[in-house]
């Protein structure tokens, strides 16, 4: 691109290139390809691909703990909250990652393709960070609906691939940190001669855009915006006015969900213990008012009534806190029959084993007899249809 | 490394960069080299098999973008500047930008392809007809937009008229 204010100067080869087809980075004349427009959706894709990144992280380290990780209780719908910023920030940047590919656009045809080896260099990590950031727009879009196409692990490669991205951009930014300098240091069109588009024209277009992108999903994990969110995968109507993501079909528990002979298993430092439905109807009930907050981005919230993790853990001993809990599920198979929640989440007043939701027993498909619901935590950790819980030393 | 930003820059590296800028730059490009190697070794480590596919599922969407959005946005471009007055561009321009994104996003809930037989709660909408409305609106909200611009302009400048339509380029 141009300095600002200087006519660009007359190609030196008028030639046609062995494929008269393929244009000419000069060839682009229109004022809209430029470094100034290429900056601000640039840095609106930074916050967004940024906002994605934190998030995502937390998400990740919220589903496999490393020794370091700290997670706080309250507010009850943080991760619900986070989680919808990691969806919306996502799906925000699929108008805007348009809008800045179409901006820079002819930078794809220029001549010659490659100048020096550190151009060569710079020109590849281009193609991996757009890649990369198509590649976590595109399945992170398809796993909102549980679509797997691919063959392969989304967790595992939508996080590997996050680092790619995200080191990827750190590097453009690097790169062109001149260009950007100078780019939002300036007015986004200066002078605008006659019969020419306005650059601010196609940057608020992408903005509202990604508004209306956002607005057509957001519905999901926004109370309130259900009813205009017509592209949002779930309504979040469900058995018991709850969504479900993994159902009892399909985590095999049909028969042993509702078998008689259904025990919990507890386990701590004095010992074991098994519990029935009954046993566990007799002791104190709490009622609190949870969500269940999806990786997916769905989060809905439920009145869910059952026994204090704590209180039950007390029966083999357990002090509140005194360490993490091994929670596992009837479940056969799947990516998550089992969870470890955190000593902190164990030991709070709002850590149930939910018998009942909205007044009910629990449906089968939210994991009756008894499932985990905790404050702050990824649905895939509130595990149902459990089987034994165990204090880890 | 020696000053990769101007070496980098189109004009072959006319431009002075100071040299707090290039200090930033080392920082940048190995903070964010850090990070792809990271990336690298999670693909390599835990999805070496995968890898393949992953990339078909990385480059395909930059060939659908180079090859056919892009170039449709460049005619579309073209063709509007020929063919509709300078003050409902912008509007228009949002019109084509919210349109591509709904439509983008609705391919994944369109034909629902990840509908579960066993989960009615996914998938729960009547998503052809939630598209419709919504482009709808849309381009119910670009007319307004353009009307407004259309007015603003004769109330400005009554004898403009069609000024500069003729000096189209791409």
């Amino acid at each position: 691109m141009p300095p600002p204010g200087s006519p660009r100067p007359p190609s030196p080869r008028r030639t046609p290139g062995p494929l008269g087809l393929v244009p000419r980075e000069e060839q682009f004349t229109s004022r809209l390809h430029h470094e100034r427009l290429a900056a601000r959706l640039g840095l609106a894709l930074g916050i967004a691909f940024g906002l994605a990144f934190v998030t995502g992280l937390l998400s990740h380290y919220l589903q496999n703990p490393p020794g370091w990780f700290w997670w706080p209780t309250r507010p009850v719908q943080l991760y619900g909250i986070t989680q919808a910023v990691h969806i919306t920030s996502g799906v925000a940047s699929v108008p805007l990652l348009l809008a800045k590919l179409w901006t820079v656009y002819p930078r794809l045809f220029t001549r010659p393709p490659v100048r020096s080896v550190l151009h060569a260099v710079e020109r590849v990590s281009v193609l991996v960070l757009i890649a990369a950031a198509l590649f976590q727009l595109v399945t992170g879009v398809q796993n909102m609906v549980s679509w797997y196409p691919w063959g392969f692990s989304f967790p595992a490669a939508h996080f590997a691939m996050a680092w790619v991205a995200i080191g990827a951009l750190v590097v453009h930014v690097g790169v062109q940190l001149p260009a950007i300098r100078r780019g939002l240091g300036a007015d986004v069109d200066g002078t605008v001669p006659d019969g020419e588009p306005t650059r601010r024209g196609v940057l608020l277009a992408a903005l509202a855009g990604a508004g209306v992108a956002v607005l057509s999903v957001a519905g999901q994990s926004v109370p309130g915006l259900g009813r205009i969110s017509v592209l949002s995968p779930r309504s979040g109507d469900g058995p018991q006015g709850m969504p479900v993501t993994k159902s009892a079909q399909s985590a095999g528990v049909t028969e042993t969900a509702v078998d008689p002979a259904w025990r919990l298993t507890v386990t701590g430092p004095t010992g074991s213990t098994t519990l029935s439905l009954d046993d566990l109807r007799a002791m104190p009930q709490t009622t609190a008012n949870l969500p269940i907050a999806c990786v997916q981005g769905w989060r809905e919230t439920g009145t869910w009534t059952g026994v204090r993790v704590r209180d039950v853990l007390a029966l083999v001993g357990a002090e509140p806190g005194q360490g993490d809990v091994q929670v596992e599920s009837l479940q056969q198979g799947g990516a998550y029959p089992s969870s470890r929640l955190p000593a902190r989440h164990a030991a709070d007043d709002l850590t149930l084993l939910a018998l009942q939701l909205a007044g009910e027993d629990l449906h089968i498909d939210h994991g009756y007899p008894c499932r985990l619901v905790a404050p702050s935590r990824p649905g895939v950790t509130q595990t149902k249809w459990l089987t034994s819980l165990e204090v880890l030393a | 490394m020696r000053d990769v930003g101007a070496a980098l820059e189109d004009d072959g590296g006319a431009r002075v960069v100071s040299s707090g800028v290039m200090a930033w730059q080392r920082v940048l490009v190995a903070i964010g080299t850090t990070g792809i190697a990271v990336g690298a070794f999670l693909l390599l480590g835990n999805l070496l098999s995968s890898v393949p596919r992953i990339a078909l599922w990385a480059l395909g969407p930059v060939a659908v973008n180079d090859l056919v959005l892009a170039p449709a946005a460049v005619a579309g471009a073209w063709v509007g500047r020929r063919v509709l007055p300078r003050p409902v561009w912008a509007p228009v321009t949002f019109g084509v930008v919210a349109s591509a994104a709904l439509v983008l996003v609705s391919l994944t809930v369109l034909g629902r392809p990840g509908a579960l037989a066993d989960n009615p709660s996914l998938l729960d909408r009547d998503y052809g007809t939630g598209l419709v409305v919504a482009l709808v609106v849309v381009w119910v909200v670009v007319a307004l937009l353009s009307v407004a611009a259309l007015r603003r302009r004769r109330t400005a400048a009554p004898e403009a008229g069609a000024a500069g339509v003729g000096n189209v380029r791409a």
